[in-house]
């Protein structure tokens, strides 16, 4: 559960989960969140403006107009007490993912550097289920994890002026997607057809925390063809 | 389009903002809203809107509008150097902290914005802009809000909300104080366990510089290195705004309206929410300081602010 509860400027407060980052902690940090943002929303709880959670922590952020670090910290502390085994399953996606050459420009240096084969890498891509710790850096940005040590490989010394929109990534443990072109150091394996943002939406981002991401691969002409809405029917 | 206000000249980062998007943050979607949210607040208060009604926000140098609708009550806030003219080629300076009442044809020509950097633009009625995720604050790197996320460009047309309005205008008696404070105050970050002792006292008993990098996102500074003692980076976490962090290079940035969700970096203070709006109104190229205090002066200021606030607002009367 939560390791310590601090003050974060005087109008922020940091639950603090441990120092590793791991699944069953990230867990316990969304089931915090999840709660939180029910009780905001039933208004049980006033002048909360953020919950943020990350790998290991859950940062409030408040407005000192409407309350203080003080009232919140024990207010978490009350909601920490009665939700022991409160845990919710987050949605199970399974997205496409095209490995052709020209978009997975980063698979050889993965390969020199991991001294596995191109092959090898991509299956073993395909066959973890990734558990997304968070979203964040920019809107619906997945950080998923984890990726096996075999696969490990740090990021570009140099990053990039421009990834693509659509770029499946890794770097160290971690797996993720661009929402948008962007400058970036991680490396690219393929590329997703699938739209993780948009504003206009009302369910504007694909994926939420503690969320979970399967691959499937497609070919360079079902890329093509991808249609965003026929996904979605077949998802709901 | 006969109810309109155009843009003929953009001026510098000028952008649609209200009071900010909030409990969105867990999307990655920063909270973005006006810089200085004081002059914001009287702005609104003068022009009797809500207070969370969005209005233009600029900085250094404002944008240059015609108003191109039968008429319209404007108000500008902030230490800003403006003209109004008529079709008649008749002009009058403007002055801050006043409403004017303005007729079809006028242009308002916000010129530059003095000893300070932001200005703030409203109108009463406010501007009919779609809200997204119940704010209309546009953040152009992630290109969230209204108007495509985009700042506001050379041509634009902006609607609003009231095509006509009534001549009654109204002014601030007590004005804010325009002389911006170069000591600002600071609570202890929560990574202080990265720096060296050295490091923590240079933080608070030295000068920084503001560069000319500083924007809407983060206030870069500069000077004597702040010395980390372990790694310069931590596992990523949620970010609030005022939080100063300190990459490698042991140069602070301080983290602003238009900060990412997530950040890294070891983070050494966060300013006190009483400060942040005169901190952010320090030009690039001037000194500014740390002083370390603690959550009681910083409610305190808080609440003392927020007084000063409301009596400025109580101050305002009607002057025709």
């Amino acid at each position: 559960m939560i390791k310590q509860i601090t003050c974060y400027g005087d109008s922020g407060v940091i639950c603090d989960f441990g120092d590793e980052v791991k699944k069953e902690i990230n867990i316990k940090v969304i089931a915090l969140f999840k709660t939180l943002q029910q009780k905001i929303i039933n208004q049980e709880i006033k002048g909360i403006k953020n919950c943020i959670p990350s790998y290991n922590k859950l940062i409030i952020f408040f407005d000192l107009t409407n309350t203080t670090s003080k009232k919140i910290i024990s207010f978490v502390e009350s909601i920490a007490k009665e939700q022991t085994n409160s845990f919710s399953e987050g949605k199970q996606w399974t997205i496409p993912v095209c490995y052709d050459k020209e978009f997975g420009i980063d698979q050889q240096r993965v390969a020199d550097y991991t001294k596995l084969s191109i092959d090898t890498i991509l299956e073993k891509h395909l066959n973890t289920i990734f558990y997304i710790y968070m979203l964040g850096f920019a809107p619906g940005f997945p950080y998923m994890g984890d990726l096996e040590n075999q696969l490990y490989c740090p990021r570009l010394k140099t990053p990039r002026v421009k990834i693509n929109r659509g770029s499946v990534i890794i770097a160290e443990n971690f797996c993720a997607i661009y929402p948008y072109d962007s400058p970036g150091g991680w490396n690219i394996l393929g590329n997703t057809p699938i739209e993780l943002f948009n504003q206009d939406s009302s369910n504007p981002s694909l994926f939420s925390p503690g969320d979970t991401v399967k691959f499937y691969q497609i070919s360079k002409d079902e890329h093509q063809k991808f249609n965003m809405k026929d996904f979605l029917n077949n998802v709901s | 389009m006969s109810h309109s206000i155009k843009i003929l000249r953009e001026g510098i980062s000028t952008s649609f903002q209200d009071l900010g998007r909030y409990n969105v943050q867990y999307l990655g979607i920063g909270p973005s809203g006006c810089m200085d949210d004081d002059n914001f607040r009287i702005c609104n208060a003068i022009l009797h809107n809500k207070e969370n009604e969005g209005m233009i926000e600029f900085a250094y140098q404002g944008p240059k509008i015609q108003i191109d609708q039968e008429s319209v009550k404007i108000c500008i806030t902030g230490n800003v150097i403006f003209t109004i003219s008529n079709k008649d080629g008749e002009m009058i300076r403007g002055q801050s902290y006043r409403s004017y009442y303005l007729k079809k044809g006028d242009v308002v020509d916000v010129q530059s914005v003095k000893d300070s950097v932001y200005g703030y633009l409203g109108f009463e009625g406010g501007i009919n802009l779609k809200q997204y995720f119940q704010s209309v604050s546009v953040n152009p790197r992630s290109k969230i809000g209204p108007n495509n996320g985009e700042k506001i460009k050379n041509g634009d047309l902006i609607i609003l909300k009231q095509p006509k309005v009534s001549e009654d205008v109204f002014a601030l008696s007590r004005l804010p104080e325009a002389k911006k404070k170069s000591v600002i105050r600071v609570l202890e970050g929560p990574q202080l366990d990265y720096f060296s002792n050295e490091g923590v006292h240079s933080f608070f008993h030295t000068e920084f510089k503001i560069t000319s990098l500083t924007d809407r996102m983060g206030m870069r500074l500069e000077g004597k290195k702040v010395e980390l003692i372990k790694s310069a980076n931590i596992k990523s976490e949620g970010i609030i705004r005022g939080s100063i962090q300190v990459p490698a290079d042991g140069q602070p940035i301080v983290l602003l309206s238009d900060h990412q969700t997530i950040g890294g970096y070891p983070k050494i203070g966060v300013v006190i929410t009483a400060d942040y709006n005169n901190l952010i109104q320090i030009l690039p190229g001037n000194l500014i300081a740390f002083r370390k205090v603690n959550m009681r002066e910083a409610e305190i200021s808080f609440q003392l602010k927020q007084a000063s606030l409301k009596a400025m607002i109580e101050s305002i009367i009607k002057i025709n």
